[in-house]
Order: structure tokens, then sequence, then C-alpha cells
């Protein structure tokens, strides 16, 4: 068994027992870790702060998330912080295996993120977060052969996310909208820039999520990705998950995603499995 | 991109269709609701009666917040606050109070303090059994007041 499933068996049980909560805020607010260690759905990153911290609390969070689709495993562990509701740090690690090869590639996410504006749940004015990342990638011969410039890069996103209460049949529906400054080859998991191409582009990223209850999340999401490598297409990522919120301390997201085409092989789709801790 | 190839298109169109049921359902939704008070919806005045008791009872236990309540006449607290949730929730009542601007003005109420209140709120409506439905309606009519209650 991998090392960071042993971690979260470990962790999980002391999270679920634990009454200590996580911060003020109300549950499901911090939304999910995404697989870049953000807080947000799985694949996009939201404007919400990570956690549950309110005014002047510290909360931390611990995740594990495994996507298994057609001919690639990506599993990511990670760790984030956050303050006030305010500040987001945020460390994430992935390992991509690539089954025809039989070899892993690994990458390393640094993250920050701030609230620069409004709030999710009792400001019209949608909460605004700005956040970057700093994606270094571990072992860069492969993706360097198949002609990626870079093996790390520092990424920027724009965030707006917004709960609208009894939005649709009485439940509260969150919109998120993600613009990305990025030139990242499948997200940093094939490096940075081609040969061709070393411009920064803008890419939106999108979810929507039906909070069917208080405490389970069902929604769509949608990245658009730059396609800059010569050697094989590139595709915008979609996914539909379910998120429960089972306390302030755990929660649990299942996702179907479709990766499309990835490193010439098409139509990559699969499951998502993450859990998180939070306290 | 792939936004050209085939399978992905299909895609963008079943999210279209999706999201064009979303805001023609979300205008039913909204029609029928005007059928109904979200007054009568909560039960009346006896419903907000509970309510309110309930959400007294929450806050006495809650160390988080008690202390802002430490000063304050009961009494005549839950009679505010049943008109407040009355007129709010467009039931025949006149909320006869400060406004909530001069009502919370230097008690220093922070984000943490106003979501404590939301989460004890919810935990009575859970308890009360209140479907999600009327939860979220009389929580879209509350929240705004964040403004006017939280310390900038």
């Amino acid at each position: 068994m991998h090392k960071q499933w042993l971690l979260i068996l470990v962790l999980a049980p002391w999270f679920s027992v634990s009454s200590a909560l996580a911060g003020d805020r109300l549950k499901s607010t911090g939304g999910v870790s995404t697989i870049e260690g953000a807080a947000g759905g799985g694949l996009v990153p939201w404007a919400t702060i990570s956690g549950y911290s309110s005014t002047d609390q510290l909360s931390v969070q611990a995740f594990a998330t495994q996507v298994v689709v057609d001919d690639y495993r990506l599993r990511v562990t990670g760790l984030s912080a956050s303050y006030n509701n305010r500040v987001e740090l945020s460390f994430a690690q992935q390992n991509f295996r690539l089954d025809a090869l039989d070899q892993s590639l690994e990458q390393n996410i640094f993250g920050a993120k701030v609230r620069l504006a409004g709030s999710l749940l009792y400001t019209a004015m949608p909460q605004i977060s700005v956040g970057l990342q700093y994606k270094v990638h571990q072992n860069f011969d492969l993706p360097e052969a198949v002609g990626a410039r870079s093996d790390s890069d520092l990424e920027a996103y724009l965030s707006a996310s917004k709960v609208y209460f009894d939005a649709f049949f009485g439940r509260n529906l969150l919109l998120n909208a993600t613009v990305r400054a990025t030139r990242a080859n499948q997200t940093g998991l094939l490096g940075f820039g081609s040969e061709d191409a070393n411009n920064y582009r803008a890419m939106l990223e999108g979810s929507a999520a039906l909070l069917v209850t208080h405490d389970l999340a069902l929604g769509v999401e949608y990245r658009q990705k730059p396609d800059q490598l010569a050697f094989a297409r590139e595709d915008d990522w979609f996914d539909v998950f379910a998120a429960w919120f089972i306390n302030k301390n755990v929660s649990l997201v299942a996702a179907y995603a479709d990766l499309g085409s990835i490193a010439g092989q098409d139509q990559q789709r699969g499951w998502y499995l993450s859990v998180q801790g939070a306290y | 991109m792939g936004l050209a190839n085939k399978h992905q298109s299909r895609w963008w169109q079943l999210g279209l269709a999706i999201l064009f049921a979303l805001v023609a359902l979300t205008g039913c939704t909204s029609q029928q609701n005007k059928q109904e008070t979200l007054f009568t919806q909560l039960g009346g005045h006896q419903g907000i009666e509970q309510l309110v008791d309930g959400l007294l009872h929450e806050i006495a236990a809650d160390d988080r917040i008690v202390h802002y309540f430490r000063d304050v006449d009961v009494g005549l607290f839950r009679k505010r606050l049943i008109e407040h949730f009355c007129e709010v929730s467009d039931g025949p009542c006149h909320y006869s109070g400060a406004t909530m601007v001069e009502a919370h003005k230097n008690l220093g109420i922070n984000s943490a303090d106003f979501n404590a209140l939301v989460e004890d709120l919810m935990q009575v409506m859970k308890e009360q059994r209140i479907s999600i439905a009327h939860q979220n309606r009389l929580l879209a009519r509350l929240a705004p007041m964040y403004r006017d209650v939280v310390e900038q």
C-alpha cells in the first residue's frame, strides 16, 4: 500500500472522533482540496479559503486523492493551512503513473491564496480571491523528451465564488469562475511551455455545485487547458462530482472525470476519489 | 484546445442544456413559492415562536457568543426577534425594534460570531425538522444582514 493511504488511515479515525472544530465557518464553505492543493472543487480552485477558519482562527487540512483513468493514475497528497478566512497556504505532491511506460512522473506544488473581497455567503458581491501556484517537476526527462521547455513554473489565478441561497428547488447553488495564467502542459505533469510556446495563456475554469442537503453537494466542473506540445493533443477537463461533508473534520469526494487525450492516449476517463481531514 | 473535437463538443451541448434547464426550473420554483409566504411555510406565529425559543436556548448554550447577550432583556429580545423573523418571512407583523445597524453598533461582532449564530439557527431548524428548502429561504433573507451586523 502506498504510504499516503497509510497516512490517511492513521489520520482519518483521529479526525472523525475528534470533537475539535476546524473553525467557525459553516460546514462545506471551505470546499474541498483540488488536485493542486488549493481549496476548491476537484480540478478547479475556488475563491474559498481552505478549512473553516473564521476571524482570527487557524485551520489546517490534509488530503489524499486518487484519479484512475484508462491508461494513467494520479495520486495526490497534500496539506494546507488557512488563517482568518483570508489567507491559504498549500502544498501538494502529485504522482502520475503512466501504465504503458511503467513509469511515474512527480510534481510538487506550492500554493498561496488570498481573499481580496466579498463573502461566499453573505454579500451580493461574490467572494474574490487571487492565488499563486509554484509547480516543480521532479523527474523531467520524459517531459523534456516530448518537447517541454521548462521543469518548473509559476501560475496565477483569479477566482470568484458565490453561494446563491434557495436558488433551485429550495437548494443552495455554488457557482465559481476562475481564470488562470498558465504555461503548463497537462497541468504541469508534462512540464511547462514548448519549443514554440513560452507565453502565458489565460484559461477559463468553472464549477457549479448544488447543495442537495447541508452535507451533500453535487456538481460539475470544467477546466480549459492549453495545447502546446506538438507530439500529442491536450484536451480540456471535465468532471461530475459528489462531495459529502460528513462533519467539519472529514469530507469525501467521488467524481467521474473526463481528462480527454493525454500523451497520445485518447478518451481518458475514470474515477476520482478524495478524502480530506480538517482541524 | 480540445473544443474542436467532437467528443468534447457533446459535453458542451449537454452542459448548456443543463444550464438552460436549471434557469428555467429556477424560474418555475420561484413562481410556485410566491403562492405561499415563508411565514406560512415556517408554521405561522406558532412556528416562528418555536423557532425563536429554540434559537435562544441554542445561544444560551453557545460559549462563543452567549456573552453578547449578558445584559440583554431576554423577554424583550424574544419579542423583537419573533417580530423580526415574522416580518422578514412576509408575515403579518411589524418589527418595532432598532435597525440592525443600530442594534449591533459598537458590539464588535465579527465574522466568527455571525457564523456561530447562523450555525445555531441552522441547528435549531434541523432539530425542528424544518425542510431544507424553507431553511434556505429564511437564510437567504437573513444573510444580507451580515453587512449591518458585522463590524467591517
